[in-house]
Parts: structure tokens; sequence; C-alpha cells
């Protein structure tokens, strides 16, 4: 039984995996305030470190191939411990919901519009996401392509625009500090944006490609994704330099930074418009997630009349999510990444070796 | 019918909220905001307090026709007041004028000297953190009050920020000493070694009127201003940074005086640590030479003439160089941050290095190689008064 029957080809799951990766640009001071001129190094690190976690999402969506979490959850461990691992999943793609539009909500605040209440802004952003989720997957994920070739061209011609202020002097020294630093970087960026793509566990079973392809589609928008994050970091520490530790939106800063002949400067908006079409693409991936999770908890018929009240649920959440934003910053680069390890690398984890114990795909499609 | 009255519907409530619900907290008008070009910050007889002063930009007066000879100085508003806080001080400010502050173009932070010798340290964090100011800011030291400096106009651009910006791009050309942006300010504090350097804005006197221009650079250690830079020790400060692009070398010796214009300048400096635990910096400049002027010479070849001019050359360099190295030594301030290129270099002798960086800069060795190739003679090869080669 399926909810939603929208169908996904292969290039447009490549790109959303890939644009929901660029989205995360906004988070890399989480890790560039911790390793400073390294912080491409330990993008690379993180990338490598996520691969095991890839394979993991890869094995589950070969072995299930028309299963999404929740019932894949109901199919390995049964239907009552299944609904608790599915119940604690469906904090974890709230939580991240909350999270990122709080950063939403923060960034627009922050750097635009200082005196409307945030409130108005996440509102009025919800409902549009509302909008799009309710259509169903197919409409969430026509654009990525679209979006990710637009993030993509902004990154390449700021970096190109911004090159009279690089200095390859800024990646010096190279590998000088403490090898926990390392640790913990590669950590962070492995679990905050690079292992938050296990949500598409919950979106597979609407592809429309062969079981055994999935792998190569998702590991080819995982590498666009990481590639286009890598570039930021690098274009950021080699223009802003020593200076990228203090900065609590990096990117931004050297956007603004941009100056030829005081004619083209002043483009930080682009990075604003960018980033505010990434967010909406990510918020509406786990937005849907989290509505069908709780469609699939449930056993419901039809998921289109939770969305406005989930929607509200996530705002509520994500204004008392954390207190401050010094909890927020706190929170991303010290607890966070081992409470998202759980959920995106250690859970799926038992969840292979449960069904391996139990031989169980092949049971299963032998009874359908 | 229905569906066609359902869609038409949607469209009414669609097109108002597009008017009603964009941006209607945040809107700034132009005739709502005063746009801050300048901000001043000078000592005040109150150790704790600091004097702020803004620069606004008059936005109606360009209307009025030149012929008239506008009062220039009316060009801009100046605004003071006595704070501990840039943003308390602001906060003031903006209970003087009638229209909301608008820092957002604000083009130069000017420290007076008294305030920089108390230390500047502390006011940069308001520059770094506030939304609304950007890090792009030129920052500059007055000889004298920071006050004056805003209050005097130039005659090509009547408002000083929008005239010292255009003032620095265009020594950008020749050389890049004197543009020091917040971040590159930021930048210099956070290394651990370095001196942070400021250019200073002077006022001349000039015939009845000031006039304003740029001399030489202020040098800073943790707590204030220390010392600062003349024009020879400057010009050697931007041989040493690879900050010139082009420039003259002047020389004057007993056989003549000429100019010589240096382009194409490569540039190579390579920090070293010998068996001796000593440290060594050297310097390598390759330039390119075209005689821009001569005089005197009188009955020389051109071939002695070219070869003393170009021995003469580098002593000139040298000379520079190493009257701002000494002075670096004497005022025990690394503002020529070679700690931050043995850092790059040696990052394992580096926290050694550190903890007696004090000590060991009075050792740190400088040698130079200067190398310059005579690529054009101008219009002219001969000199009037040269002697005729045969």
């Amino acid at each position: 039984m399926k909810i939603d029957k929208g169908k996904i080809s292969g290039i447009q799951f490549m790109f959303t995996v890939a644009c929901f990766l660029q989205s995360s640009s906004l988070l890399t001071s989480f890790f560039t305030s911790i390793t400073k001129q390294d912080s491409w190094i330990v993008t690379i690190l993180g990338f490598i470190v996520s691969i095991p976690s890839l394979l993991i999402y890869t094995y589950i969506m070969k072995i299930f191939p028309d299963k999404n979490l929740v019932e894949v959850n109901d199919i390995v461990f049964g239907p009552i411990i299944g609904k608790l691992f599915s119940i604690v999943y469906l904090w974890f793609f709230m939580t991240l919901s909350s999270l990122n539009i709080k950063d939403l909500g923060d960034f627009v605040h922050k750097t635009t519009m200082q005196k409307t209440p945030a409130i108005i802004i996440l509102g009025i952003f919800m409902l549009l996401c509302a909008w799009a989720v309710r259509n169903g997957i197919e409409v969430v994920t026509r654009y990525s392509m679209f979006f990710t070739l637009i993030a993509i061209f902004i990154v390449i011609s700021t970096s190109f625009l911004t090159m009279n202020q690089m200095k390859i002097d800024n990646f010096l020294p190279m590998l000088n500090q403490p090898r926990m630093i390392y640790i913990q970087g590669a950590h962070i960026i492995s679990t905050i944006p690079f292992g938050e793509v296990m949500v598409f566990l919950m979106i597979h079973p609407n592809l429309e490609i062969e079981p055994k392809q999935r792998r190569k589609y998702y590991t080819y928008g995982f590498i666009i994704g990481g590639l286009t994050l890598l570039t930021i970091v690098i274009r950021d520490t080699a223009v802003l330099g020593n200076t990228i530790k203090i900065f609590a939106l990096p990117p931004f800063e050297t956007l603004r930074l941009i100056s030829i002949y005081s004619g083209l400067s002043r483009i930080e908006v682009l990075f604003a418009v960018s980033l505010i079409m990434l967010m909406f693409f990510k918020i509406c991936i786990l937005y849907y997630v989290t509505v069908m999770s709780i469609a699939y908890i449930f056993n419901l018929k039809s998921f289109k009349s939770l969305v406005i009240s989930v929607g509200i649920i996530i705002i509520m959440y994500s204004f008392s999510i954390y207190p401050s934003i010094i909890v927020h910053m706190n929170s991303a680069s010290k607890t966070a990444p081992f409470q998202w390890f759980m959920f995106e690398t250690i859970l799926p984890f038992i969840t292979i070796i449960v069904a391996k114990i139990r031989k169980l795909p092949k049971l299963k499609k032998g009874m359908i | 019918m229905v569906i066609k009255k359902l869609i038409l519907f949607k469209i009414i409530v669609i097109i108002p909220i597009t008017f009603i619900l964009t941006g209607c907290w945040d809107n700034k008008e132009l005739d709502t905001i005063s746009i801050v070009t300048g901000v001043g910050i000078d000592a005040t007889e109150d150790e704790d307090k600091i004097e702020f002063i803004l620069q606004i930009e008059r936005v109606s007066q360009h209307n009025t026709s030149p012929l008239e000879g506008a009062n220039t100085n009316d060009s801009s508003i100046i605004l003071e007041t006595e704070a501990k806080g840039i943003l308390s001080a602001i906060e003031k400010l903006q209970k003087q004028v009638t229209r909301d502050l608008f820092m957002h173009h604000n083009q130069a932070v000017i420290f007076g000297k008294e305030q920089a010798e108390k230390g500047i340290k502390p006011y940069i964090d308001a520059f770094l953190r506030q939304q609304d100011m950007r890090m792009e800011t030129l920052v500059f030291v007055a000889e004298g009050k920071a006050k004056d400096i805003l209050h005097n106009s130039m005659e090509q651009d009547s408002a000083f920020s929008s005239g010292i910006t255009r003032m620095v791009d265009a020594t950008n050309r020749y050389s890049e000493s004197y543009s020091v942006r917040v971040l590159d300010l930021v930048s210099m504090i956070i290394e651990e070694t370095t001196a942070p350097t400021i250019p200073i804005v002077r006022l001349e006197e000039h015939e009845k009127e000031l006039r304003l221009l740029l001399s030489g650079l202020a040098i800073f250690n943790d707590g204030g201003l220390i010392g600062q830079l003349n024009e020879i020790e400057t010009r050697g400060y931007t041989w040493i940074m690879d900050k010139f692009k082009t420039t003259f070398i002047e020389i004057d010796i007993e056989e003549g005086f000429s100019n010589l214009n240096i382009s194409n300048i490569k540039y190579n400096l390579e920090p070293e640590i010998n068996n001796e635990n000593k440290l060594i910096i050297s310097l390598e400049i390759i330039g390119d030479i075209v005689i821009s002027e001569i005089q005197g010479f009188d009955n020389m070849t051109v071939k002695a003439v070219t070869d003393t001019l170009l021995e003469e050359g580098k002593k000139v360099i040298n000379r520079e160089i190493q009257t701002c190295f000494n002075k670096s030594k004497e005022l025990n301030a690394d503002f020529l941050r070679f700690g931050e290129e043995f850092h790059k270099k040696f990052p394992k002798q580096w926290e050694e290095i550190k903890n007696n960086w004090n000590d060991m800069y009075q050792e740190v060795e400088l040698s130079t190689k200067i190398e310059l190739n005579l690529i054009d003679t101008g219009k002219i090869v001969n000199s009037l008064n040269m002697k005729e080669e045969n």
C-alpha cells in the first residue's frame, strides 16, 4: 500500500540528493570555527567517513526496494518494536525540520529583515512548503535540477569574483592542530550535512529506477553536493584567511567582500537568494518525510490532511528547541553530532543486522 | 463554472497578499534614512568614554548647481556624542537626527591619535558584530583628532569619506599599503605575533585651506599605538610586503639625478631556520626598469649611465628595506608579519618560536637579493648632454 504514488526519475533523484547537501552551505560555521584553515581537509575526511553510512542506506534500499523506513522497521522488528523505532525516527525527522527552519529564520533575521517577527517569515515559508508537500513527492523534487544548477552557478561565479582576494597562504600551516580537532570536525561534517541524506530512506519506494541503479544515482548526487560544499569551504578559507573562525556565516561575509572597482559589489543578496531557495527545498523534503512517517506509523489512507497541522507543530517546535543561538551553536558542534550519529548510522546498521539474522527480504518477497 | 469561479477567487485573494504582506516591517525608503559615510572615534578626558563622530551625507544638496559655489562644508552633516560603547553612541545620535541612521554604506572608520594610543581593539568588536557594518570599510588613524579630519572637505570630493576611498583606490594602483580594511585589521590582530598597521591621514596647511593626505603607517601592539613609519619606511614596508604594483625609484647621486619606473615586480620571501637555530628571512625582488627621467650624467656613455643607474637602484631599494626593518626592530614590533611566515613554514618549531618571539625577533636576519632588468629607456635613448656612442 502506497500513500503517495508520485514517481521520481534517476536524474531527479540525483539532483535531489545534491540539492539537499548544498543547502547545508549555511552550516559551514559549525566546523570552520573549530578547524579553521584546515576545514577543506576535514570536509574531504567527513566525505570519506560518511561513505560507509551511504553503503548502509543503499543496502537497505536494495533489499527493500518498495518499502520505506517505517515499513522496513515494521517488517524487521515486528509491529510493536518497529513502531517504537519509527517513532524515534519521527522525532529525528521532526527535529531536523525544525532546526532547519530555525536556521532559515535566524538567517533571514540576521541578514535582511531585522524587524520582521520570525513567526511571519516562518509562517509564510511553511505555507509555501505545505503547498508543495500536499502535492506529493513529485512536485517537491521536480525543481531539484534547476535549484542545483543555480546554486552551482552562484558558487562558481562568486569564486571567480573573489579570486583577486584569494591568498594561497591562507591554507598554511596545514595539519598543525591537535588531532582531536580533525576527528571532531570530520564527525560534525559527516553527521550534520552528509548523514542527513538518510531521510531518502523514506522516499526511495517512489523511485522509478531499478534497485541496483539506486546506489549509482545516490552516490553521484552525494558527490555533486559534497564538491559544492568543498568549493564553498575552500573559497571562504582563501578569502577570509584566519578570520574565518570568528564569523557566524563565512559564505555570506565572503560574498560581502566582492568588489570589482566599486561597480560590481554588494552582491551578497545572491547568496541569500540561493540559500533561501535551497533551504526551501531541504525543508520541503524534511517536512514531507515527517508527514509521511506519521501517515505510515498510524496507517493512514492519505497524508494530505496532516500537512498543515504538522507544519504548525514544526514551527512551534522550532521556537522552543533552543533558547538562544549560543546554545544552538554549542549543541551543533558538541552534542548533536553524537545524537545524529545514532540515527544516521547505528540504527540503520542494527536494522540491517536484524534483517540479515532473520533473513527477511527473501521471505517477504515470496509472500507478496 | 464552479472551478473557474474558484480560480478567480484564488487570484483575487493572492494578488492583494503580494502587495500587503511583502517586507512591511523592514522597509527603508531613501527619504527615511540618513546615510552614514564616515565614523570617527576620538578620546575624551574621561578614561572610559570615547567621542563618537558620524558623518552623514546630505542627499538633497546635489540639485544645486556647482556654479553657485555651494558651501562644500554643507554637503555632509557631522554628529558627535560621548559614550562608552559604539552602539550606545549610535543610539544617542539617533535622537539628534530626524531619519534612521543607515550604517551599510559606511566608507571609513577613523581613530584619533589620542584614542589610538589608548587602544583601538575594544572598539573593533562592534564593527564585526553588527550586521549593518561591512568588512570592507577602510580603517585610518588620524594625526590629531578624527573630528577635524571628518570636518574637513576635499576639493574634488566634498565629503571626507567618499574622498578618502577614492584616494585609496587611486593609490592602490601603485601600492596597496594604504588600504587596510576592517577584515585585514582583524586578520592582523588575530595573528599572534603581528603588530597591526593602519594608514595615517594628516591635514596639511595649504594656502589658507587644509588639505588631506595619506602619510605613513601607524604601528600598533596589543595596547595601542606605539610608533609610526615615515615615507621611506613605508616604502620599505611596501617592498617587504609585496604591495607595490609599480613605483618610481629616485636616484640622486653626484653624477646626476634620475627617476626609474619599476614594474612587473616579482617577489619571493623565504623564511629559514639555520643550524644554529637562527631565523633568517631571504627576500628576493625582481623588477623591470624603465628610465623615466635623467638629469646630469654629463659626458658618460649610455652603457655607463644605465649600469650606474641599475646599481644605484638596487642600493636605493635595499636602503629602504633596511630602514624599515631597523625601525621594526627598534620598536620590537613585527609589523612585517615575519612571525606569521615562520608559523606557516615551520609549524613544528612555531610553539617554541612564539613563546620567545620578542627576544627572537631582535635576532632575525633579513637578506635581500634584488635584481633589476632594464627593458626600456622611454622615447629617447641618449640624454641631451650624454656622450655620443661610437
